[in-house]
């Protein structure tokens, strides 16, 4: 009876699974058929000459360093935001969850518009260094890293703070004070309570951040312009305007590779981490 | 018993918005004591623990522990511990690792964390588990480790905030024993707050029943129960029997005569002429006949509920008042329902309070 | 690639064109009393459809008695169109990038156009008809120097005034992957070698060698056009090297502190490209189509909205354009050569 009824749930997965098939799986397999494909069959010489290639160990770099910078840069502004917003309540909740899920209505390009307008040498950024005394004088921000990973974080923070919020919400508060209680300081508490329970958030938010920064295209081409080549910016380049789909598929092949692989090892590494902390 | 103010708390105050829910409170705990704050939810019993424990900030008053100030201290620097009412086990760690957390925390030798985590699973009967994570215990493991845990770090004071609440009823009177046993070995001072008459005088050497943000009475279990200060305190702690009146003559032994519906009674309690008045008495001091005291009335049988060992009889009075006895005693033959029966109670025993408005 | 000095036009010029118009009107060749009205498909850029329709069509529709439907979309698209249907074309006309025209050359999809069917090619400027007719330019919007004359008093007078320590981090170029990236390729090789467009273009090296000179004064290579003029206009940036006018003025049009400069250097004229499609219906509409859009008429009213030369040497320049400035032409067999090389190289010794 139970198997019969669990047996019928699983068809209702059926058109999302079906969905993801033809429009996901079905291209994905394409995309990696087609980089192993030479001009005599099988061949992997699309991926050795990739490799052979310093510069495109150089857009690798480039790909990874961004990605890592804007993954961090999410979880250390993100963090205490998740933190805040669980703890909040009524109005003060409400506003706050609106400020961080209104801006994922505001398109990309847009946004990396408006960050054009802020980071530029008079833009609000500058000002604010140079009036701080930090800065002697504006300096370039816009087209230079620091400026894509502040732009790139911004995009993606909400990513970052909803996981950890889900799960900090179900954290009883008690814990909280029960760790007091027991003569533990807050820093000791918030390592030996807080991190570990909100592990698993912490973990979703850095791959949902990690994937998206390491396969963006729009803001780092906006932001950072041409003399900046990402894997992503690389593969879709060679799709959309030089028509050399046999190395976009390579790039994005080894984008796809990089990516989950760092995903699914950081995943293990933050769980083995977060067990024997 | 040495010190009898080893937690002095001094005109506790505390409101939230525009609600007052601590109005004045003092309280004094001596060392090894257990005292019970005793009252209806609302009443400011657990914000009152919560002050002690650093847990929220009072507006005003003074809270000394074994001589030091406390007021200004954090939570962790206490020496207080809290079993709370949800338990509060950290979920990602095993038992032993929740006993040995403040341990851990205060920096303590590993070979005594070992030792103290050991004893303490000794002392509450889960060495078995030690290993196992607190979410796969049942209701009475969890409240073991949550009491272990909070005496692990030998804590001047430890603070129960209706530990049992969760548990059902027969485990919970085994719990109740075995941790009054425990704190009296391990010479603990406790504060337990509870909404439950029975508990507070099964465990206590002292209740505090509070109401209203205010310490009603703060005597011996017994005392209170023969001796309620207030009709809340005859209310709340025990069952009563209650009949208003009016005042009609009072003398020098502290004896007042009331106007009832049922008749003159007589007493306790000094009153002028004319005061409205009410009385209590407990339903077990009430017997059936005319020999338990001065005091005879002949209101109207409803109903007898058996209850094993004992037996209540529900009377009404001529103005539709309920009236309650309780005995152990075999009730007299021939007793129905819709019919007068004649009972009596010592002046002694019924109680005169000032009448509240009505 | 060539180059040639354009021509200053006069008033006087103007109504000259405006009356040859009025003749060639009434002396219509015989297609006009056709009976029933034929469609003739034109495959274009989307971005031209609203001169097309506004200027051009009523105008021609009513001339021809026909119908004209404007298919607007990107130029590789045309292309597809024209190989898929190679056997039985649906297009008559296509209105492609220089580039992509050299690719239909190759695949023999068009039809070359002569003097005899078209006469207004005899009124073409130079450098205009490429591939011995199989495309004309009737069109030509030019790339120079665009710069924020909040910043910039007087125009740039030549290219390498980009190269004065000024203007560090100020300066914007396409990115080679555009298509209009590719002149400062050029103008950078004439710029290292000090030699002649014409004999300096093929100079890839020395073009490449020069270009390291500008990138402590660049500010980004962009991918994205509309981006980079709104640093400009925001001052950001001070110039964009290679921008393309029809954008350039439009914006100052708008009122953006945009001004488009034509250099001493000399300037890019960006291919506009007409052609007739190979076995296609109504050849004879499609030449006179063709012939209408290279005709002075047509051309005057178009030049101006689209802020672009005409070719047509009877047409005036529209007021703005430059008249005098040195106009090189693209080499675009010699690009379409080399185009994944150069972004590799430019890919690799421009980057940050």
């Amino acid at each position: 009876m139970n198997s019969l009824a669990g047996n019928r749930v699983i068809w209702l997965a059926v058109p999302a699974l079906g969905f993801l098939a033809i429009f996901y799986a079905a291209p994905l397999f394409y995309l990696l058929a087609r980089s192993f494909i030479g001009p005599n069959g099988f061949s992997i010489g699309l991926f050795t000459a990739f490799f052979a290639d310093a510069y495109n160990w150089r857009v690798i770099g480039n790909t990874l360093r961004i990605a890592l910078l804007v993954t961090l840069v999410c979880l250390t502004v993100g963090y205490p935001v998740a933190l805040a917003l669980a703890r909040s309540k009524g109005l003060a909740q409400v506003i706050l969850l609106t400020a961080i899920i209104l801006p994922l209505s505001v398109g990309v390009v847009v946004k990396a518009f408006a960050w054009q307008i802020v980071l530029r040498r008079d833009g609000a950024i500058a000002k604010l260094l140079v009036s701080t005394g930090i800065w002697d004088e504006p300096q370039r921000l816009l087209f230079t890293e620091p400026g894509l990973v502040i732009g790139a974080a911004n995009v993606f923070l909400p990513f970052m703070i909803l996981p950890i919020y889900s799960v900090v919400k179900l954290i009883d508060p008690r814990l909280w004070e029960a760790g007091a209680t027991l003569g533990a300081s807050p820093l000791y508490r918030f390592r030996k309570i807080i991190l570990p329970l909100t592990m698993p958030g912490l973990i979703s938010g850095m791959a949902f951040v990690f994937s998206m920064s390491v396969s963006m295209f729009v803001i780092p081409s906006l932001l950072m312009g041409d003399r900046f080549q990402t894997l992503a910016t690389l593969t879709g380049r060679s799709f959309l305007l030089m028509r050399n789909e046999a190395l976009g598929s390579a790039t994005a092949v080894v984008l796809l590779v990089l990516a989950v692989s760092i995903v699914v090892g950081s995943t293990w590494l933050s769980r083995r981490i977060g067990r024997s902390g | 018993m040495s010190d009898p103010a080893f937690l002095d708390v001094r005109q506790a105050t505390k409101s939230f918005g525009a609600t007052r829910v601590l109005d004045g409170v003092d309280l004094a705990v001596g060392k090894g004591e257990f005292v019970s704050l005793l009252g209806p939810s609302g009443c400011g019993k657990t914000t009152l623990l919560r002050l002690i424990a650093g847990l929220a900030a009072a507006d005003s008053g003074r809270f000394r522990l074994d001589g030091q100030e406390i007021a200004a201290l954090p939570p962790h620097k206490r020496d207080v511990g809290v079993v709370f009412q949800s338990y509060a086990l950290f979920p990602h760690l095993t038992v032993a690792e929740n006993i040995a957390f403040g341990l851990k925390a205060k920096g303590a030798p590993a070979g005594v964390i070992a030792e103290t985590v050991k004893q303490f699973l000794g002392l509450v009967h889960m060495e078995a588990l030690a290993d196992r994570s607190v979410r796969a215990l049942s209701g009475g493991q969890q409240q073991r480790v949550a009491v272990a845990r909070a005496l692990a770090v030998k804590p001047k004071l430890l603070l129960l905030d209706e530990p049992f609440s969760a548990l059902d009823r027969k485990l919970r009177e085994t719990m109740q024993i075995e941790l009054r046993r425990l704190l009296r070995e391990l010479a603990i001072t406790a504060i337990f707050v509870t909404h439950d008459q029975d508990e507070a005088l099964i465990m206590s050497d002292r209740i505090a029943v509070m109401n209203r943000g205010r310490i009603e009475q703060f005597e011996t279990p017994e005392a209170i129960y023969a001796r309620p200060a207030t009709p809340f305190a005859l209310e709340f702690v025990g069952l009563s029997t209650r009949i208003a009146g009016t005042v009609t003559a009072y003398d020098e032994a502290g004896f007042v005569t009331v106007d009832t519906p049922q008749g003159q009674l007589v007493a306790r309690g000094r009153f002028a002429a004319g005061s409205p008045v009410l009385l209590g008495i407990r339903p077990e001091r009430i017997r059936f006949g005319t020999e338990g005291g001065e005091n005879r009335i002949a209101p109207v049988l409803r109903d007898i509920v058996f209850q094993g060992a004992r037996v209540q009889a529900h009377f009404v009075s001529p103005d539709d008042r309920p009236i309650l006895i309780e005995t152990s005693a075999a009730l007299p033959a021939g007793l129905a329902a819709g019919m007068p029966v004649p009972i009596s109670f010592a002046a002694a025993d019924t109680l005169a309070y000032p009448a509240e408005a009505a | 690639m060539t180059s040639h000095s354009g021509h200053g036009f006069s008033r006087r010029d103007a109504l000259k064109t405006g009356l040859a118009a009025g003749i060639a009107t009434i002396a219509a060749p015989g297609i006009l009393r056709a009976q029933a009205p034929r469609e003739l498909v034109i495959g274009g850029a989307a971005s031209h459809k609203p001169w097309v329709e506004t200027h051009v069509m009523p105008f021609f529709e009513k001339k021809y008695n026909c119908k004209i439907n404007f298919e607007g979309t990107r130029s590789l698209v045309n292309l597809e169109k024209m190989q898929k249907n190679k056997d039985k074309p649906y297009l008559s006309i296509v209105q492609m990038d220089d580039p992509v025209m050299i690719l239909a050359v190759k695949e023999g999809l068009l039809e070359p156009i002569t003097p005899a069917k078209v006469p207004n090619m005899a009124k073409l400027k130079p450098g205009t008809v490429h591939m011995d007719g199989m495309w004309a330019n009737y069109l030509q919007p030019w790339q120079g120097v665009a710069y924020n004359t909040n910043v910039l008093k007087t125009p740039p007078a030549a290219w390498a005034e980009a190269l004065d320590p000024k203007f560090k981090g100020r300066i914007i170029v396409p990115s080679l992957q555009n298509t209009e990236g590719l002149p400062n390729l050029f103008m950078f090789a004439h710029l290292a070698t000090g030699k002649p467009m014409v004999e300096a273009y093929k100079e890839i090296d020395a073009a490449f060698k020069e270009l390291q000179k500008l990138k402590p004064n660049l500010l980004t290579v962009y991918s994205q056009m509309p981006q980079a003029f709104s640093l400009l206009e925001q001052g950001e940036a001070h110039m964009i090297l290679g921008a393309l006018s029809s954008f350039g003025m439009q914006r100052r049009l708008d009122g953006a502190p945009i001004g488009m400069a034509a250099p001493k250097e000399g300037i890019f004229p960006v291919p506009s490209g007409i052609a007739v499609v190979k076995g296609g219906p109504h050849t004879d509409l499609a030449f006179a189509y063709i012939n209408e859009l290279l005709g002075s008429e047509v051309q005057s009213k178009i030049a101006g909205p689209t802020f672009a030369m005409p070719t047509n040497t009877d047409t005036p320049v529209p007021a703005g354009m430059p008249t005098d400035a040195k106009i090189h032409t693209i080499d675009w067999a010699f690009v379409a050569e080399n185009r994944t090389e150069w972004v590799k190289r430019w890919d690799r010794e421009m980057a940050t």
